[in-house]
Parts: C-alpha cells; structure tokens; sequence
C-alpha cells in the first residue's frame, strides 16, 4: 500500500473515530470513561491551577504596581492621620483620668476650695522647673497658693498673670516648704527642700522626734503660706548630722510632676471648716 | 541524531511506538498547560493553542500517518481538558495535521518558516472550523462578535508559540521518532 493511501485510510479511520466519540459524548455515553481520564489528571490540573494562580496574581500585582504605589502612600497618609487621631484619644483620655482624679480630691476634700487648672507650659531651660497653668489673677489666684494634683503637694504658685500663673513644683531645688513629720503618736517639724534629685530632703528635725522611715510628710501652716496637712510624701530614710543636732530626712514625693497634665490650686478653705 | 525510542522500542507493529506515545505523553502536556495555565494569561485578548501548533509543527516534520495519530491524540484531549464537545478537536486537529503534512510534502521541513507558514494557515482555517463545529452541535455561536475578534489575535499569538515551540517539537521529534528530517539539501 502507497503512503499516500494509508495516510487517507487513517484518516478515514480516526476522522469515523471523532465522530462516534462525539456521539458518544452527545449520547452521555462517554462520560465515565472523560471522568476516570479527568481524575487521573486531576492533581496535576490543580497544582498547575494553583501555580497559574498564584503567578497571575503575581503578575497583575506587577501591573498595578504604579497603581498600588499611589494607593500606598493613601493608605499611609491615612495611617498616619488615624496613628495622630488615637494620639489624641489616648491624650483625651489621659486628661480624662487627670480630671477624674482632681474631683476624686475635690471630693476627698470639701473644705478645700479647689481650682482645676491644665499645666500649659514647662521651664525650657529645667533649671527653675516651674510650670505654667491656664488659669490667673482673673481666675482668683494669688502668689503663695497651694498647687496640688492626685491628692499631694506638687507646687506654689510663685508669679500670676491675669490669664496665667507660674508654679513652683515641690522638687525645684528653689523651694522650701514648712511640713510635718506625722509619726504615730506625735508629729516633728522640718522645712522640706528640693533638690536636684528625684527626692526631698526635710531638714531641721529634731534629734528627739521619733520619726521613722515609711511615715508621711505633710504640709504645716507655719508660715502661714499652705493649709495645713496637704500630703507631701513619705519618709524613705533619715540621716544623722555628725555636726548637728539635727536631723534630717530624704523624703520620697508624692507627686511627680513632670507626669501631670492637670493641677489644682487651692484658692482656700470654705468658711467653717 | 536518530531516534532509539521509534523502531527499536515497537513491540507488534499495529501498536504505536514507545516514541509516539513519548509524544502523546508532550502533547497531553500541552494540553493540560493550554487549559489549566494560560487561561489566566491572555496575550491580545486571546491564548495560544499549544497543542495545534505543536500537531502542526509536528506534522511539517512527519512523512507518513504518526502526525494524524498525534493530531488526534492531542485534540482528543483538549476536547477532555476543555470541557469542549469530545471529537470535536480531536477530528478538526485530525484533519490539519492531514493538510499539514500533505501540503508541505517535498519542501524544506528543517526550516522553522515553514512550521510557522503552516501554523498560520492552520490558525486561520481552525477557528472558523471550530465555531461551524460547534454551531453543528448546538452551540449557539455569534459568528461577528466571535471569529473578527479573535482570529488575528490567535494567528498572532500562535505565531509566537510557534517560534517558542519549534525546537522543543524538532528534539522531540528527533528523539522519539527514527526518521530523519527531510531538508532540500538531504536530510538532518
């Protein structure tokens, strides 16, 4: 037989095959055969699938790349926008707090009259440590009031504007304030100092105060400059003189200042009390 | 270079040989990357039919009846793969790898224009064959919406697979079949 005669011979024979397998197909006759043969191959279709996946996204990814660099600066402008957003929520809420403590005092305190004032300014320099509150001379407040926040001692108020008021915080190495040593049965006074430290020294105790460590340091009305009894700290160690007779404590503050956002100047006691 | 796979590895001879069935093994390849993998990746709107280029390199390269036995092979299984009416490619792939075979006989078939030449041809004559297929069938086709849009997109993009897939199609040719290729200078 010619070559040529086969090759038509075999495509007779395959063209008669197609079309019974279309038949069959059309028939649904061929369908278990189609789908043995498809899940054979099965796994090897979904992994190129998978990979074909995969490598589209890839590629798409790469399309949109201009695209995707502009919508990445918006999404971190946004962030940024939403990241200054919680910082001022978290702020509010810090200030929040500050006000709830200051009326937990006010409550603490009934004969106190209370001014709550928001601390608007800081020495620049840290070398006088005072502190600037928003509120002045309008708002009743005069040289040598008591600034105090969570319930202690934290300032005096040393220079008052109409609109504003420079406070002297208890730590300034500047400051001395007249207080109390409250031991358990009997209390010694002492002037207490700043210092540059995190700690005050209460000097001037006397050599028979029995005082101890751990007890509380309160302010006295010697002077006649603060209330008696605001809570200024607690004592953390005494120390002897070997030149004096003389005491004198390291006193741990109550207040940290440099922590505060909110104060309160007590602008004096209810009449009564 | 000539096959080991072809004459030497042929049990009875109506069976096919090891080297055709190497092939089939290449072209159900195709076949799965043609249906699995390129959807996602058109070119022009349109995607490469690996498997008729490669039937009609092949058949450009072939004297003799092994080319209708791979056009079937690799038409049968788009036809599984695709989801298409079964025989449809089987038969239209059938009949170029015929065309193909038969039209080029006697010219230089070591020469890469001649595959592309007839992968063109054959891109042109298998889509409107195709779609008149499938209209036979049933399939309600749209003649003007379907074969302008997309039949310079195929011919272009399987002219491109053609030229990727040709030395791929030749070594494989070479090594699964004992026959050498026919050139105008002799044979390589």
């Amino acid at each position: 037989m010619r070559g040529g005669q086969r090759a038509a011979i075999v495509l007779i024979g395959l063209i008669v095959a197609a079309i019974v397998l279309s038949m069959l197909h059309n028939t649904g006759a061929s369908v278990p055969v189609e789908g043995l043969v498809l899940r054979v191959v099965e796994p090897v279709r979904s992994a190129f699938t998978t990979v074909a996946n995969g490598a589209s996204r890839a590629l798409a990814d790469l399309e949109r790349f201009g695209e995707m660099r502009e919508e990445n600066a918006a999404l971190r402008a946004e962030v940024a926008e939403l990241r200054a957003q919680t910082a001022r929520l978290s702020d509010a809420e810090r200030e929040n707090e500050r006000f709830r403590e200051a009326l937990a005092y006010l409550d603490e305190h009934p004969e106190l009259k209370l001014l709550t004032a928001r601390i608007v300014g800081r020495d620049s320099l840290d070398v006088l440590d005072t502190i600037v509150i928003d509120r002045g001379a309008s708002h009743g407040i005069r040289v040598g009031m008591a600034v105090v926040a969570n319930g202690g001692l934290a300032g005096r108020v040393t220079k008052v504007t109409e609109t504003t008021a420079d406070v002297l915080p208890v730590h300034s190495p500047q400051s001395t304030v007249n207080v109390l040593a409250q031991a358990e049965d009997a209390a010694a006074d002492g002037t207490l100092d700043g210092t540059t430290g995190a700690d005050l020294v209460m000097r001037h105790i006397d050599a028979e105060a029995e005082i101890m460590v751990g007890d509380p340091v309160v302010t006295s009305s010697l002077g006649g400059g603060l209330p008696r009894g605001i809570p200024v700290g607690r004592i953390v160690a005494i120390e002897v003189s070997p030149t004096s007779v003389l005491r004198q404590a390291i006193v741990e503050p109550l207040v940290q200042l440099e922590r505060l956002d909110v104060v309160q100047v007590i602008l004096g006691q209810t009449a009564g009390s | 270079m000539v096959s080991r796979l072809g004459t030497a590895a042929r049990g009875a001879r109506w069976l096919p040989s090891l080297g055709t069935w190497a092939a089939a093994l290449f072209l159900a390849l195709l076949a799965l990357v043609q249906t699995s993998v390129l959807p996602y990746f058109e070119v022009l709107g349109a995607q490469p039919s690996l498997v008729l280029v490669s039937v009609v390199i092949l058949a450009t390269m072939q004297v003799g009846t092994r080319a209708l036995g791979l056009g079937f092979a690799g038409g049968l299984m788009v036809d599984l793969f695709s989801a298409a009416p079964l025989g449809t490619n089987a038969l239209l792939f059938t009949l170029i790898a015929y065309v193909a075979g038969g039209g080029f006989g006697g010219v230089d078939r070591a020469n890469i224009v001649i595959p592309a030449t007839a992968v063109v041809l054959a891109t042109a004559a298998y889509y409107p064959s195709v779609l008149l297929a499938l209209q036979l069938q049933g399939v309600d086709v749209v003649w003007e919406a379907h074969l302008p849009a997309r039949l310079w997109p195929a011919i272009i993009v399987n002219l491109g697979a053609a030229a990727v897939l040709y030395y791929p199609v030749r070594m494989l040719e070479r090594w699964t079949h004992g026959r050498p290729i026919p050139t105008y200078r002799g044979v390589r």
